[in-house]
């Protein structure tokens, strides 16, 4: 067995030498062939996951795809254990985790692969090299149809700390607790950074509203269909949009200051044993077919020639503030600009001041 | 089994438990990941731990809880046992079949049942206040915690609490019956005392699992903020930026110290408890204790346990699976919807999931069995030191969270040259599921070699046989009954395990645990609810099974 594949591949590589000529691209295919299978370890929506690996599957049948779910921490330890132990497993890795993934990148875990073709691709969603955004997330403020009246329904954050100071939203305000999950710490200092002068006014607000802290987006988003609460703040818009689809008590508000975007990072280890079919892959997620999926299930594009660019509609459209893939994803990685901003947030909760 | 061999196996033990332990105890006094270049000594890590105010509040809230449950579970665990074992309390093989129910279900799962049903919003609360004006209860109360936390680990104290009951002879509890003690005054004098050291076992068990809860505590905790040492542990890896081994580390060395006073004082309470059971009954036909009209009355408090423990949870979360919304202001009827089954089918991983948790509860939890009994075995031929050391170690892997754990074992496989092949394999799936378990697992089987008479063994090895003779022809054959009991409790064990197998999981290797996790995660809870729905069809289907194999072993 291993002879014959070993004779294949033999017969591909001097196949493949003529073909040089044809471009790079059809060399990395024809070794992704011979190395048949592509392991995708990611944090992603399970049915969206399901949705592309069976179109890759469709495109590329000589490429098994090995999908894991695997959290954003689980990833950035697995990446550096396996990098410093030199024997990969995985192939490619997806993460809405933006700062521990350009982190990777700058610790020279991953791969420098370069794509051959970046011109359709927004210029923020992705490095020089190595790093490729995939998404174009929203971040949304989520409401109880049923139960919040439509004069209630903040349009911005102005009127969501006005919201807060009304009795009848103590306690049932959600959100992502920054202090136990690093996607929830880096939406808060996104905010923080849109809008600088009135950011820690509403933190104080969420404090003396006593807002609760979840680690995860699910729990929040049925908690507020069930009524438990009542809005929730700093929601991915595409969960809440994709659960709006079915549950009519889910809202969603686009904010009318500002809307922050997020991207999830898709980059392949030093380490992979399959690189090729990693690149393949990667070429595969931002190509305008897996960007069509991407789009119908609410995650945005991150490709110039595909509109509307993310669920955001389209009046708002001009509101949303992509995250650049850049060097200022590592500012609060530094520990004391971390724990300085978390200590102001603790201090917030406490209910302000 | 020849002295050397026990030896090995003991040394083979202590190398599978304390390689893994000494690399986080090695990690909690450096400065960086172990595995990085130039890396320095250092304390930074238990500084920053233990001055930092949040580490104590979860350490008491953890200890409240542990202490709570231990209380709650085992006292009730003791007497279920005995009303199971000893009276004629009605419908008992019924009821039988149904009390490991609760260990069947995640606690994740668990928890998010209880907060449709019995949250703020829930069913059971709306229905109830509708009613009464009023809900005498708030699910996301410490206390409340500790009730559900307590009750739902009954199942862990009546399963060792039942083995030595069946174990002991009813004639001492039938002198005292005959001198005019009533059922309530046997369990509580004779009964149970005679019991202490399976019950001082499942304390300290059930404390652990307090101490390192996990899944409870992440649905349960987020409202009022209560967090416990295992969901501290996720503050720690977003603290620094990157996630911080050695601050991780170091709250696991506090935990791994916290056992070896609790070992040492279980042991010390075990010997003088031994002390009053040189009375032992011998077991021959037991006749079932007369409650009278009290059967009813202890049928109805194990009605209301399990409908507390069982019913609440999981009649919430199968409402759940069939409604696209709910909550506040829902009419039911209006939002009913099997499209949630409907997406199930989108997933071809499903199937697989399915597949993988079946092989690793039967073909792994029978491995795993097999290694409890040799161990079991081998700690049976050696001298009290070798004993004593055994006791110590066992109850380590259960001390450190489940995912800690999985960390720790990855490590392992990927830093240790030979073990590097078998990383991508079940075999270190398995092996760490082993090790949390084994604890729990290693129990079961002295228990049931408890049961066999010392007498048989000495007659054996007087009529010349040698050790591995003896336990060939008499101890495993008469221990059977026993060993495959416990395989089915290691089977359920294995079967919701989780978070230990995180790392070590490989392509196409995920359980329905791991897929119930990773949906939650990524926000599809209409997913989980139905895949948990159909998980619990499962688990009925293997209740069935174990109770007609109940059936069977006691014919």
């Amino acid at each position: 067995m291993k002879n014959t594949i070993l004779a294949a591949s033999l017969t591909l590589l001097a196949a493949g030498l003529p073909l040089v000529a044809f471009g790079q691209e059809q060399a990395i295919l024809d070794a992704a062939k011979v190395e048949g299978r592509v392991s995708v370890y990611s944090a992603l929506d399970a049915a969206l996951a399901q949705r592309l690996v069976t179109d890759f599957q469709e495109l590329h049948p000589e490429i098994k795809v090995d999908y894991v779910d695997q959290s954003t921490t689980e990833i950035y330890n697995r990446a550096i254990s396996e990098a410093a132990a030199g024997s990969g497993t995985a192939d490619i890795l997806l993460s809405s985790s933006m700062d521990l993934q350009y982190k990777l990148m700058s610790d020279g875990v991953v791969s420098d692969f370069t794509l051959p073709d970046t011109t359709a691709l927004q210029p923020w969603s992705h490095a020089p090299s190595a790093v490729y955004g995939f998404t174009q997330e929203p971040l949304v403020i989520v409401y109880n149809k049923r139960l919040v009246p439509e004069a209630d329904v903040p349009a911005n954050r102005k009127e969501l700390i006005e919201l807060l100071a009304k009795p009848e939203y103590l306690d049932k305000v959600a959100t992502i607790d920054p202090e136990r999950i690093g996607t929830g710490f880096m939406f808060f200092t996104l905010d923080e950074r849109a809008d600088p002068d009135n950011f820690w006014t509403l933190a104080d607000a969420l404090g003396k509203a006593r807002v609760k802290l979840y680690t995860s987006t699910g729990a929040m988003l049925e908690k507020v269909t069930s009524g438990e609460h009542l809005i929730a703040y700093n929601i991915i818009g595409s969960y809440a949009a994709e659960r709006a689809k079915a549950d009519s008590a889910i809202g969603v508000v686009y904010p009318d200051d500002y809307i922050n975007a997020i991207s999830r990072l898709a980059m392949i280890p030093k380490t992979a044993p399959h690189p090729n079919a990693g690149q393949v892959f990667l070429e595969y997620l931002v190509s305008e077919r897996a960007q069509q999926i991407l789009l119908a299930s609410s995650f945005g594009t991150v490709r110039t020639d595909l509109s509307p660019a993310t669920v955001v509609p389209e009046d708002k459209a001009a509101l949303v503030r992509p995250t650049t893939v850049d060097d200022s994803l590592l500012h609060y990685l530094d520990q004391s600009t971390r724990l300085q901003f978390i200590r102001r947030w603790q201090q917030a909760m406490k209910g302000g001041n | 089994m020849s002295k050397t061999v026990s030896t090995m196996v003991i040394a083979l033990l202590a190398l599978a438990i304390l390689y893994p332990i000494g690399l986080v105890v090695y990690q909690s006094f450096l400065d960086n990941p172990f595995f990085q270049p130039n890396v320095q000594w250092s304390t930074f890590g238990y500084e920053f731990v233990f001055s930092d105010p949040d580490f104590w509040t979860a350490v008491w809230n953890s200890v409240q809880i542990a202490v709570g449950m231990t209380l709650i579970a085992v006292p009730v665990g003791g007497l279920l046992a005995f009303v199971m074992t000893r009276t004629d309390v009605p419908f008992r093989r019924l009821v039988e079949g149904f009390i490991l129910t609760p260990l069947f279900i995640s606690p994740m799962i668990l928890a998010f049942g209880y907060v449709v049903s019995a949250g703020p919003v829930g069913i059971f609360s709306v229905w109830f206040e509708s009613i009464f004006g009023f809900v005498p209860w708030y699910l996301y109360s410490k206390t409340t915690f500790i009730v559900i936390a307590g009750l739902t680990h009954v199942p862990h104290a009546y399963i060792y609490a039942s083995a030595a009951l069946q174990n002991l002879g009813s004639d001492v509890e039938e002198a005292a019956r005959i001198s005019g003690a009533g059922p309530a005054r046997v369990a509580l004098t004779v009964s149970l005392p005679m019991i202490l050291p399976s019950l001082l076992f499942a304390a300290v068990l059930i404390f652990f699992m307090g101490f390192e809860m996990f899944g409870l505590a992440l649905i349960l905790g987020d409202p009022e903020g209560i967090t416990v040492i295992a969901t501290y542990l996720y503050k720690l890896t977003n603290i620094l930026g990157t996630p911080s081994y050695q601050l991780m580390a170091a709250v696991v060395v506090f935990m791994l110290a916290v056992t070896l006073p609790l070992v040492w004082i279980q042991r010390k309470m075990l010997r003088s408890a031994n002390k009053y059971i040189s009375v032992k009954g011998k077991a021959a036909a037991q006749r079932p204790l007369k409650l009278g009209p009290w059967r009813w009355v202890a049928f109805a408090l194990i009605l209301l346990w399990m409908f507390v423990t069982v019913i609440v949870p999981v009649a919430g979360l199968i409402l759940r699976s069939v409604l696209s919304t709910w909550g506040q202001g829902v009419s039911i009827f209006e939002v009913m919807t099997l499209d949630h089954f409907r997406q199930l089918f989108q997933f071809p991983q499903i199937t697989r999931s399915m597949v993988n948790t079946l092989l690793m509860a039967t073909l792994g939890g029978a491995a795993a069995v097999a290694v409890y009994t040799l161990l079991a075995l081998a700690v049976g031929r050696k001298t009290e030191g070798a004993a004593k050391f055994v006791d110590y170690i066992v109850m380590l892997p259960r001390a450190m969270p489940g995912l800690i754990a999985g960390l720790a074992i990855f490590w392992v496989f990927l830093f240790t040259p030979i073990l590097g092949d078998m990383r991508q394999t079940l075999v270190s799936v398995w092996t760490a599921y082993t090790l949390v378990w084994l604890a729990y697992g290693l129990r079961l089987i002295t228990t049931s070699f408890m049961q066999i008479s010392p007498d048989l063994q000495e007659a054996a090895r007087v009529a010349g046989a040698s050790a591995g003779r003896v336990s060939r022809d008499i101890t495993l054959p008469l221990a059977r009954a026993g060993i495959i009991g416990s395989w089915l409790l290691i089977f359920i064990a294995f079967t919701r395990e989780y978070s230990t197998g995180v790392y070590l999981l490989s392509p196409g290797s995920e359980t329905i645990g791991a897929l119930l996790v990773s949906l939650w995660a990524g926000g599809n809870i209409n997913a989980v609810t139905a895949l948990a729905t159909v998980n619990l069809g499962f688990i009925i289907v293997g209740l069935a099974m174990l109770w007609k194999f109940g059936d069977r072993r006691n014919g």
